[in-house]
């Protein structure tokens, strides 16, 4: 009897302590806030800008090229949204590339000849076909030379260069939260910075990578679109 | 067992109880006066930060854990996009002239075909450049050559899912801008959120997809 009252209060006080230990969590994810800062070429408007990949510092396992494609899918859409032309670097040919797509059909059926009089519009019945389109030459942005480069910004009338980074630091604490830092950079042509936007979310407890990465994009333009 | 299947039910479909309403904004740009009756329309772009379960094929017979990897937009997806997209506009009056299917280049056209009796093969080989493999140079002469006024962009994002249900949020933006000098038109944007068990990523994009042409008025 008297082992069981013992064994009562010892459970009463580890469960108030257990109370007291759970009431002194931060039960709230810290809220994420965008640090903004207007460069020396902040002044009149850039309209045209070329987007640059969005580049990563992190491990590859935490940040893939999936997840720079969908920060800049988010980027992109944004800035476009708020009034600015957004020119894709990766879809940006210095020279004309050429594909080769290459067709296998199996034909069943009986032979019709010589079909060369209307190739599009009459064909033997076929079961089997196959596809693949290679594509070769040409020279990407990323390829050209510095002068070409500069002739393809004054086409395509850019006066501006986009730069997104994600960083992942360190893992730290029992959740192993890491800070997720997405920041925007827009530059004019000379280097000089227009503005810079960035963010930071903390990951483990409240959120995963990928959530951290979306609210600390969010964040960052949140800012820039509010101008 | 059926409890399980039931509670897992019962939890998916809550998580779409308390989704935010579709969201569809519009904006005009400078270019908003111009007449726009002709126009490119660039496949669209996707970015996704959702994450799939994916299990290793493992030699031994093992069991290896399962793993969360980025996933991506799949290419029907996106294709499918742009059917809905270009339908929209062709209905509404526009005339829509697929990118995909503009050559920067006249093509060859290689063809060989192989009979024995009843049954054979044909290999057709093409080679050439579209709209997309040329240079800004030349893509600026082919919009002038076919006499567009406008092109259009589609851009696709699917946010990070969260909780039980995959509660995410999903944006389809649709830009208009003159094929002169890239001004802005106009751009149309939905962003929904969707959820549950039956919300996969292609579904939550042909939802927003048919949210963000809502708004295009008949010409």
């Amino acid at each position: 009897m008297r082992r069981d009252i013992q064994y009562g209060a010892c459970l009463r006080r580890f469960g108030l302590g257990l109370l007291v230990m759970l009431a002194g969590c931060p039960w709230a994810a810290p809220v994420p806030r965008a640090r903004v800062h207007h460069g020396p070429a902040y002044g009149p408007p850039l309209t045209t800008v070329v987007a640059l990949p969005v580049e990563c510092d992190a491990l590859r396992e935490v940040c893939t090229p999936e997840h720079a494609t969908a920060i800049a899918a988010a980027t992109r859409m944004e800035l476009e949204f708020v009034g600015y032309t957004v020119v894709d670097s990766e879809l940006i040919n210095a020279e004309m590339r050429r594909r080769t797509t290459e067709t296998h059909e199996q034909l069943t059926g009986p032979s019709v000849g010589r079909v060369e009089v209307q190739p599009q519009t009459f064909r033997p019945p076929s079961s089997g076909t196959s596809s693949t389109t290679a594509v070769s030459g040409g020279t990407t942005w990323f390829a050209a030379s510095p002068e070409q480069q500069q002739a393809l910004l004054a086409a395509l009338g850019a006066s501006g260069v986009l730069r997104t980074t994600i960083s992942l630091g360190e893992a730290h604490g029992m959740a192993q939260q890491r800070t997720v830092d997405v920041a925007v950079t827009l530059t004019r042509l000379d280097g000089q910075i227009a503005w810079r936007a960035d963010c930071s979310v903390e990951t483990g407890d409240y959120h995963s990578a990928e959530q951290a990465m979306e609210l600390a994009t969010h964040c960052a333009l949140e800012s820039v679109a509010l101008w | 067992m059926v409890r399980l299947v039931a509670i897992v039910l019962v939890l998916g479909a809550c998580s779409s109880v308390e989704l935010a309403a579709p969201r569809i904004r519009h904006r005009l740009g400078p270019a908003a006066g111009r007449p726009v009756k002709r126009l490119v329309a660039l496949p669209a772009t996707c970015g996704t930060l959702e994450t799939v379960v994916v299990r290793q094929a493992s030699p031994s017979a093992e069991r290896v854990p399962a793993e969360r990897v980025a996933a991506e937009c799949s290419g029907v997806a996106v294709a499918g996009i742009d059917q809905i997209v270009r339908a929209a506009f062709d209905f509404s009056g526009f005339e829509v002239i697929d990118a995909e299917r503009v050559n920067a280049v006249t093509a060859t056209h290689h063809e060989v075909e192989q009979r024995q009796q009843s049954w054979g093969n044909r290999t057709t080989t093409q080679t050439g450049a579209r709209f997309d493999d040329a240079t800004p140079f030349e893509q600026a002469d082919i919009l002038r050559e076919l006499r567009v006024d406008a092109v259009l962009t589609t851009r696709v994002w699917v946010g990070a899912g969260v909780g039980i249900g995959g509660r995410r949020s999903v944006s389809v933006q649709l830009r208009l801008a003159a094929a002169s000098d890239r001004v802005l038109v106009w751009a149309h944007r939905c962003d929904l959120e969707v959820g549950g068990l039956m919300a996969t990523d292609d579904v939550a994009i042909e939802r927003a997809t048919r949210c963000a042409v809502k708004g295009l008025h008949p010409r």
